[in-house]
């Protein structure tokens, strides 16, 4: 669905729509998004953009655990990890992503990477997670005042 | 020289078997991690730096051969100078960074060479600031190695293609590999230390050169044998082309390494990303000193083989 301008939030040159949550942790710039009793978990547009497009990218947990990595990404500027904003158990893989992980450069926020059952509703609910604009906002402008650095 | 074509013709598993034992008899029990610049990399509890180690291209994004692997995208993500007094000033800036050094590279003129020799006196005086200087050369006359020697490069890097054909059709490049052999003959009479790289799949995934191309590097007894993996990229003649099989490559760096039992071998930073881990671990098997960037899957299955991981943010030619 088409969301209306006023619920994307644009920081410098990156889009974050407002109907998801993003994980600040370990500057993992995953979004979370609810999708009955699950979210899908993706990338934001600043780690899509600052990684370049990728080539490879592997889910590496079931279970998953807050803070701890579940997936290898790598890219021509990048090898790492992904880190999840919830604890909770992988119900689904996006197969379609795995096979062509440059949908994630395309369309970050349409390439969900898994689907995940929470361990509880208190995983959506903890200080790391970012819903709002302002918060959004500061995170990403030090964000980019880190990559200028680097 | 054991015959190269007998051991190309035997079993992986005996290879690999062999390889071992060299690797186990001629060096420590050390995998090296090399993780330069270039990438970010963060695994393992290991996490580089942006500037420890960085690519500087002395032609921007231009080249002539425009080659059907690359078309002039590897040099995209290097940083630009365009003069020696441009280098300098770069050079300064990363001393001030803590950077350790450059690899300075950069597109090919026509005849395959990069244009180095106009940046002679530059790298001269980035190695008097302290910082470790390699270069990718291409193919080099007498005179591109005297002046490389009179620079003060600490390494030479090139590819070594060994079949006539590829130079053609991939390189775009009226040459031979006699021309390779050449330049090699030349950087090691000017007592520069050389560390070749052979391309695994360079000719649209098959195995064409990489043996003459293994067969050559080993006349020339280099002080480091890179192979690097064709990793089709995006937006280039290649993409979509299967890069080659796994086995394939750990074949030739099992006979790399059994044909130079006491050279350090690496296993560099480009390999298709899908098979990284799976080529990475054979690599491991058949004997390979240093891995560029590798995956959590090498490290571990290095620590199953009794390797203690070293980290470094040197490129691997260096480590």
């Amino acid at each position: 669905m088409e969301l209306k301008a006023e619920q994307v939030l644009k920081v410098g040159e990156y889009e974050f729509p407002l109907d998801r949550l993003y994980y600040r942790g370990r500057n993992a710039h995953i979004w979370v998004k609810r999708e009955g009793e699950a979210v899908l978990l993706g990338i934001d547009a600043f780690l899509a953009e600052s990684a370049g497009y990728l080539n490879y990218i592997s889910v590496t947990a079931e279970e998953l655990t807050r803070g701890e990595a579940f997936a290898n990404i790598e890219s021509a500027k990048f090898v790492s990890k992904l880190y999840s904003p919830v604890s909770g158990r992988v119900v689904e893989v996006n197969s379609e992503v795995m096979e062509n992980p440059r949908l994630v450069n395309q369309s970050p926020y349409e390439a969900w990477i898994v689907k995940v059952k929470p361990r509880s509703e208190a995983e959506l609910g903890h200080e790391e997670l970012l819903g709002e604009s302002e918060a959004i906002a500061a995170w990403i402008e030090e964000e980019i005042a880190r990559l200028e650095e680097e | 020289m054991t015959n190269l074509e007998e051991l190309r013709n035997k079993p992986l598993e005996e290879l690999l078997s062999l390889a071992w034992k060299l690797r186990k008899s001629n060096f420590e029990d050390v995998l090296f991690v090399s993780a330069p610049s270039a990438k970010r990399y963060e695994i393992a509890g290991f996490k580089n730096s942006p500037r420890s180690f960085v690519n500087v291209s002395v032609t921007g994004s231009a080249c002539a051969l425009r080659c059907e692997h690359c078309g002039g995208k590897l040099l995209e993500s290097m940083l630009s100078v365009e003069s020696e007094e441009e280098l300098v000033a770069l050079g300064k800036r990363l001393v001030e960074m803590g950077a350790e050094g450059v690899l300075i590279s950069g597109g090919a003129t026509r005849e395959g060479s990069v244009p180095l020799r106009g940046f002679e006196h530059a790298m001269a005086e980035l190695r008097r600031m302290g910082l470790r200087v390699i270069v990718h050369s291409g193919l080099v006359n007498e005179e591109d190695a005297r002046s490389l020697k009179r620079a003060g490069v600490e390494q030479v890097l090139l590819d070594i293609i060994g079949d006539e054909a590829t130079i053609k059709e991939v390189y775009h490049l009226n040459k031979t590999p006699a021309d390779y052999a050449r330049a090699l003959e030349h950087l090691k009479r000017e007592g520069l230390s050389i560390a070749p790289h052979i391309v695994v799949g360079l000719h649209r995934g098959e195995i064409r050169g990489e043996y003459e191309a293994l067969r050559m590097i080993t006349q020339a007894k280099p002080e480091a044998i890179v192979v690097v993996v064709l990793s089709p990229l995006y937006g280039t003649r290649f993409e979509g082309v299967a890069p080659p099989p796994p086995e394939e490559v750990a074949k030739l760096v099992a006979v790399a390494r059994i044909l130079n039992p006491k050279v350090r071998l690496n296993l560099g930073c480009a390999k298709p990303a899908k098979d990284k881990a799976e080529i990475e671990t054979l690599a491991i098997d058949a004997g390979i000193n240093t891995v560029a960037y590798p995956s959590e899957e090498a490290l571990k299955h290095a620590e199953e083989r009794g390797l203690e991981l070293r980290f470094s943010e040197l490129c691997c030619t260096l480590v």
